[in-house]
């Protein structure tokens, strides 16, 4: 059984602890949260290190500062690599913040800043309309990759490939339809992640206008089109009852799940080229190993 | 608040409450003070318990809080309303600071409501926070852009980069056609002929255009371009304008740049224009005007038309109503191509978006304004982050608000200025990060903990003097006058317009004014029947101030010549926000000077010269080169010399240089070879300069460039004062303004602007270009790091000036010009036994943690340290001092030398230690010798210490801010006015300028200074011109004979803070080259007694006097018996 009183107890001492350390901080102080002298030794510390650990601070135990909160803090950041690797920016970038937030080990913290630049760089390429003015996110990852030294080499060496090669793949864009095609498969599946349903829709239905002329005579990708159509139709004005209702009928059955794959795969023909595999260009890849490093991934 | 003002609002605030106990459950709006406290209650997620009382500490009970704007019964709340959420913000930041002083709140609706149990509960809906805190129009229109802005710039003080060439020339254009709008309306007003308006208006333009034209050396122009033509091109859209709006003369006043706040609101402002028409209740008209670009400016939602000034222009609205102007019209006029055109309040994008309606007092409007405004409040003052490194570094992360405002409200523009706002072109705020700007994430917090930590110290003292100077204007609206008059010194009332001169206005009263204000001061005229700050002040500045007289010069044109004034000191304190940029700016370039970035640095990874000023690394001791055309320096200085030139990148020289030791001349000598040696050997691009000399007065400034020309003519082309010709400003220092050497006043005041003017512009600019181009050494103060002539550059050497003066942010101001890494020569020459920097002396320094003991900062260290004195701690090895002094004869210079430079000090040459008073006065043609300074010896002491009539007047004013004490002694004032009166009665007709502009009395109290020149005048008429200052005041400056007024004298033997700082005797004495006269009571401050504050100046008084005495041995002092003196006799 859980006892009410000890656990008030523990988390009113909690309490003390968060208050003074935030008042310390306040002021400009590093949060850092020193067990009472007094009363149970046991009980202050472990009071202590839960106070730290809401604080995202430092907690001293005899003399030495911890961070209790790095386990957390690389968790977080491998969340958030694995939501920027498939373009699930709202996702990758709470989980860096909160792995930002928590990390006080050096190698984890430029782990989470370079994560954050390509964050950045990933975002740019994924938002900038092909042929658009490009904002140079490259460049600031490659200013940041060489005041990095907590970073194994290969890994930065990585990183500068991988900034390179997305920043060269957006580049395509502007001149290579399969690749603009796989930019906008891409962007479509971004928007799914951090849009829903008719955001992903809506690319999906310009990246078919934009090839409407070779793609026409398949039934089924009609059927799809026409699906598509009817919910956007609906939002606009000028629709009288009888239409509604039709509209509303095809619009119930238009869904991503069934529009993309069929888009893909005729485009996919039409183009002479694997669209799947060219939309994956714009995802990052992560740098793994098997040997050890500091704090960071793996 | 205090007296009637407290005791009406406390009653007031009574009778609400009780109505609001007893009403029927509806809100009422209302507008009256109110005290707050957390309640013993507790809040809880959602709900703010209080306890209110009145002003006067009454208590009124209970009331709550809730979000949305809830309260028992409400039908329907309020999405995104800020007050609960921000309020509770502000009361966490009082806890987390220990504040136990009660909230302010202006309540401006709050409702009486039914609780479901059959009770009743007092809900607080609608109210300013700390409405004694002024934030102006301009801040609140920036809140309404992005609060996250106003954070980073107004309270972290991020500064645009001053190495980063950016363009001024549009602010000047607005500048240039506000200027002529402003005069051309005064002159069709005033019933002028198109051609005199147009004529008027084209003056205006004319007179910013000279002030202004370095803001234009940042650019290359071709030819004209816009920003040289848009200001002419406008004269026809202002003139018809003006002739449209005020057709004839009937009557009506125009009130411009007047300085208006409300109280209650919290806001402070200076419209471009008031129109007050004939007829009592006929309709104020407010205008504020735009030129400028409309760039983050509101949009219209249906023409997508942008324009600026919505919320300032509503917020300026709410003050005027304030006061209980009623039917007001507002308006925001836009200086286009073609026409102006006047978008009155109702119809602007702001009013048009949120759907307003400004008639029916929708209370959104209040909403728009308050939230704005209790949002600023916390931005500004910091009270969401505190100096919590996390809150910092997270401000800007969730959204482009603040996330600590907690929660993102839809009162807000559209769009967030990020282009016109440099956190994001620093890198600092990410969510306004600038494409091929590394972002600097996580700067608090991966800062080494001694660089925060000394960032933090002073960051927190600048903005408490600055949170001092928001609440100036409310201690002056709710302080009886008589208060302010008789206690604090700081506002002279019934006073009488005897004279006026175009702005100069003569104010005077048969009462004798004994005040704190003095000549330079920043004042406000206002009737006495009204508060200042309500529409009809007017600002100005005292041109003097004499025995039953004010002279004023004002700002605009006084509405009433027969009215009675009262005149209010303004800015009592002087945060200036340059301080607070260039500490800042001090944190980004330690940091992005690092070669590792990404995670918490260790202070050993900052730059070598940020360790040095950090106490992490040792200054390099003094290297030596060997001199070419030294031959005029004495060793001392030859050895400074030396060092400096052989100072490497990233290095740090301190000079101490004592009175008259010839730090100047070094400085001079320093600039000529530093220039040589970078003609021959530099091989850095156009935008790395050689020398930059900071100084921490314009004074100093332009004694070095005067140095520098006269001892080395041939530098000439390549000095360059920076700003432009100022009044006093020396012929041969005006001509080395970039504006004077192209000539600009001459250029523009010969053609006829509306032709040629933007052609000329255009010249002079082009020759501005190419004079920059070739300049090397820029002087100028220490303020000017961001003047356009510096922007964009970088030195390989910056020497800072009298930098004992200068507080440690405003001394970090030379580090903005270093190159990249601070991988530059810093030189600091001062003295940290003179006057330390002025700031007020009534705000302690926080308490530093044990741990940055390294920095050098200790027990008793404030803003007042300064970072030479700071710097001379840490790095004693890095200091050179002069010890050959040009001034003073030799007793004088024994005098000051055991007393204050443990007798290091020496005349230069034996023509300086034997130069005496008589052998000038014959020089000067006096034959008669009888006067009593005439034939004194160097010294001359008039002990009052017997006299019982040498008594000071006591501390009379005291007040927030007020940094002395402003005692008098009327006996020691007419002993020095006799004892001069004496002396010029024995100087034949002609030479009597000579011996006023060589005759300097120093006190350390503006009021017995007031009483001095007032003595001075009644014992002969000619002496009004005799220089009679503040030892403040007078350092930096020498003369032939100086009398000293020590004034204090009382049975307790008060000394003062003044006298305390042992340091302002040692500037008062070393202003004497010849003679030296002491007026004052020796026992008030050598008496033993029981203040260790005192300890110290005692001991050094007890030294002076017994060298005195010393000196009085050999003949080369005289001391005399007050009581003896035979004053008046001639």
């Amino acid at each position: 059984m859980v006892g009410d009183v000890p656990t008030r107890r523990f988390l009113d001492r909690v309490d003390v602890y968060r208050r003074d350390v935030e008042r310390r901080r306040f002021a400009g102080e590093s949060p850092v949260v020193r067990p009472s002298r007094a009363g149970r030794r046991a009980f202050e510390a472990a009071v202590a290190v839960i106070a730290a650990e809401r604080l995202h601070g430092l907690v001293e135990l005899d003399g030495d500062a911890v961070s209790p909160t790095e386990d957390r803090a690389a968790d977080e950041l491998s969340e958030g690599l694995r939501g920027l690797s498939s373009w699930s920016f709202t996702v990758a970038s709470r989980h860096l913040t909160a792995a930002a937030d928590l990390a006080r080990l050096p190698g984890l913290q430029q782990q989470v800043s370079l994560a954050r630049a390509l964050e950045r760089l990933c975002r740019d390429v994924l938002y900038t309309e092909p042929g658009g003015r490009w904002g140079g996110a490259e460049l600031g990852v490659l200013a940041l990759l060489p005041t990095l030294d907590r970073i194994r080499p290969d890994e930065l060496d990585f990183c500068r490939d991988e900034t390179w090669r997305l920043a060269g793949a957006w580049a395509e864009t502007a001149d290579d339809e399969a690749v603009r095609a796989g930019w906008t498969l891409a962007r479509a599946r971004a928007a799914a992640r951090d849009g829903g349903r008719e955001t992903e829709l809506a690319w999906l239905l310009r990246l078919y206008r934009r090839h409407a002329a070779r793609l026409n005579g398949d039934d089924y990708l009609d059927a799809e089109v026409r699906r598509v159509e009817a919910l956007f139709r609906l939002l606009l004005p000028g629709v009288d009852e009888a239409q509604r209702a039709e509209l509303e009928k095809l619009a119930a059955d238009a869904w991503p799940a069934d529009f993309r794959p069929a888009l893909v795969a005729m485009l996919s023909t039409t183009l002479g080229a694997d669209l799947v595999a060219i939309a994956s260009r714009f995802a990052i890849r992560i740098f793994r190993t098997t040997a050890p490093a500091e704090g960071g991934s793996a | 608040m205090s007296g009637a003002a407290r005791t009406s609002a406390s009653e007031r605030a009574r009778v609400v409450w009780e109505g609001l106990t007893n009403s029927d459950g509806r809100p009422e709006l209302i507008d009256v003070p109110i005290l707050v406290r957390p309640s013993p209650e507790g809040s809880r997620r959602g709900r703010i318990a209080l306890q209110a009382s009145a002003e006067d500490g009454g208590e009124l009970g209970r009331c709550y809080v809730f979000n949305d704007e809830w309260y028992p019964g409400c039908p329907s709340t309020v999405p995104f309303s800020h007050y609960a959420p921000t309020l509770a913000r502000v009361l966490t930041a009082h806890e987390r600071r220990g504040e136990t002083q009660p909230l302010r709140l202006q309540l401006l609706k709050a409702v009486g409501a039914m609780t479901p149990a059959g009770g009743r509960a007092t809900v607080l809906l609608k109210f300013i926070m700390a409405p004694e805190h002024t934030l102006t129009g301009t801040e609140i229109e920036q809140v309404y852009g992005c609060p996250l802005s106003v954070f980073y710039t107004r309270f972290v003080g991020v500064p645009w980069d001053p190495q980063r060439r950016r363009s001024a020339s549009a602010g000047v254009r607005g500048e240039a056609i506000h200027g002529g709008y402003r005069r051309a309306a005064a002159e069709q007003v005033g019933g002028g002929s198109p051609e005199q308006v147009r004529a008027a208006y084209l003056d205006g333009v004319r007179a910013v255009w000279i002030n202004r034209l370095p803001n234009y050396f940042l650019d290359r122009p071709a030819g004209p371009t816009v920003e040289h033509t848009r200001p002419v091109e406008a004269a026809g859209p202002v003139v018809d304008h003006c002739r449209r709006t005020w057709p004839e003369p009937d009557g009506t006043r125009v009130l411009q740049e007047r300085l208006f706040y409300a109280p209650t609101r919290g806001i402070s402002g200076r419209a471009d224009r008031i129109e007050v028409p004939p007829g009592e209740h006929a309709p104020w008209r407010l205008v504020e005007v735009k030129s400028g670009g409309s760039f983050g400016a509101e949009r219209d939602p249906l023409t997508g038309v942008r324009r600026p000034g919505g919320l300032q222009s509503l917020s300026y609205r709410e003050i005027l109503r304030s006061f209980g102007l009623e039917g007001l019209r507002a308006a925001v006029e836009q200086v286009g191509d073609r026409e102006i055109q006047a978008v009155p309040l109702e119809r602007h994008p702001i009013v048009a978006r949120l759907g307003l309606s400004l008639e029916a007092g929708d209370e959104r409007a209040i909403d728009l304004i308050a939230q704005a405004r209790n949002v600023g409040y916390c931005a500004v003052s910091g009270l969401y982050s505190g100096y919590d490194r996390y809150l910092l570094d997270t401000a800007g992360d969730i959204s482009r608000y603040l996330r600590g405002t907690g929660g993102d409200y839809d009162l807000y523009a559209r769009l967030p200025p990020c282009q016109i706002c440099p956190a994001g072109h620093r890198g600092v705020c990410s969510r306004g990060a600038r494409s091929g700007v590394t972002p600097l994430d996580n700067l608090f917090r991966y800062a080494p903990s001694r660089l925060y930590a000394y960032w933090a110290w002073f960051h927190r003292q600048l903005k408490a003097e600055e949170s001092a100077e928001r609440r100036w204007l409310h201690h002056l609206v709710s302080t009886p006058s008589g208060l302010l008059e008789g206690q604090e010194g700081v506002s002279v009332g019934e006073l009488a317009v005897r004279e006026t001169t175009g702005y100069e206005v003569r104010l005077g009263r048969d009462r004798r004014i004994e005040t704190r204000i003095r000549e330079d001061d920043r004042v406000l005229l206002t009737p006495v029947d009204r508060l200042p700050g309500q529409v009809v002040s007017i600002e100005g500045t005292v041109t003097g101030v004499g025995e039953r007289e004010v002279r004023v010069r004002l700002n605009d044109g006084l509405d009433d010549p027969r009215g009675c004034y009262r005149l209010d000191l303004l800015g009592a304190f002087e945060m200036r926000p340059w301080q607070l940029e260039g500490l800042t700016d001090f944190l980004l370039n330690a940091v992005g000077g690092a070669t590792v970035r990404g995670r918490q640095l260790a202070i050993e990874e900052l730059p070598h010269l940020a360790q040095v000023i950090l106490g992490a690394a040792s200054a390099a001791p003094p290297g030596s080169v060997p001199l070419h055309r030294a031959d005029d320096l004495n060793p001392p200085q030859c050895r400074a010399l030396a060092a400096a030139l052989a100072l490497s990148p990233g290095e740090l020289l301190l000079i101490q240089g004592p009175p008259g030791t010839g730090k100047t001349a070094l400085i001079a000598h320093l600039a000529h070879a530093v220039l040589g040696r970078h003609l021959f050997d530099y091989d850095g691009g156009a935008e790395r300069r050689p020398l930059l000399i900071l100084a921490n007065t314009h004074r100093a400034a332009n004694e070095v460039v005067r140095k520098v020309v006269e001892r080395y003519p041939e530098l000439r082309p390549f000095v360059v004062r920076v700003g432009v010709p100022r009044t006093g400003m020396e012929p041969e220092v005006a001509a080395q303004t970039l504006a004077a050497r192209v000539g600009a006043e001459q250029a523009l005041n010969a053609i006829d602007l509306a032709a040629d003017g933007p052609e000329t512009l255009a010249r002079l600019v082009r020759r501005g270009n190419r004079l920059h181009d070739h300049a090397g050494i820029f002087v100028g103060t220490l303020g000017a790091a961001d003047a356009a002539e510096l922007r964009g550059l970088a030195f390989e050497m910056v020497v800072v000036d009298e930098a004992g003066q200068a507080t440690e942010p405003a001394m970090l101001q030379a580090l903005r010009h270093l190159p990249p890494r601070l991988e530059g020569r810093l030189v600091l020459v001062g003295d940290h036994r003179q006057l330390p920097p002025v700031v007020s002396s009534e705000l302690a320094a926080p308490e530093l943690p044990a741990s940055h003991a390294a920095l050098g900062l200790g027990p008793g260290d404030s803003l007042r340290t300064s970072g030479f004195e700071r710097l001379a701690h840490l790095h004693p090895h890095a200091l050179l001092t002069l010890t050959d002094q040009y001034r003073m004869c030799g007793p004088i210079c024994e005098l000051v030398s055991d007393g204050f430079y443990d007798e290091t000090l020496r005349p230069a040459t034996p023509q300086v230690a034997e130069c005496r008073l008589n052998g000038w006065l014959f020089e000067a043609g006096v034959v008669d010798f009888e006067a009593l300074l005439a034939r004194s010896a160097p010294v001359l002491f008039v002990d009052t210490s017997r006299d019982p009539a040498a008594r000071d007047g006591g501390a009379r004013f005291h007040g927030p801010g007020i940094t002395d004490e402003a005692r008098d002694n009327p006996r020691e004032a007419a002993i020095v006015a006799a004892l001069v009166a004496d002396l010029m009665a024995a100087m034949p007709g002609g030479r009597r300028a000579a011996l006023i502009a060589e005759l300097g009395v120093i006190s350390p109290y503006r009021k017995q200074n007031n009483r001095i020149a007032q003595e001075l005048v009644r014992a002969d008429p000619g002496l009004s011109a005799v220089r009679v200052d503040t030892v403040d005041r007078f350092q930096g400056g020498e003369r032939e004979i100086v009398l000293v007024s020590l004034v204090n004298s009382n049975p307790s033997a008060a000394m003062g803070t003044l006298h305390a700082d042992w340091r302002r005797m040692n500037v008062a004495l070393s202003r004497a080259r010849r003679l030296l006269v002491i007026v004052g009571d020796r026992s008030n401050f050598t008496r033993e007694v029981d203040r260790a504050e005192e300890d110290e100046a005692r001991r050094r008084y007890r030294r002076l006097f017994n060298r005195i005495d010393a000196l009085e041995a050999r003949g080369d002092a005289v001391v005399i018996d007050s009581q003896t003196l035979a004053l008046g006799a001639r």
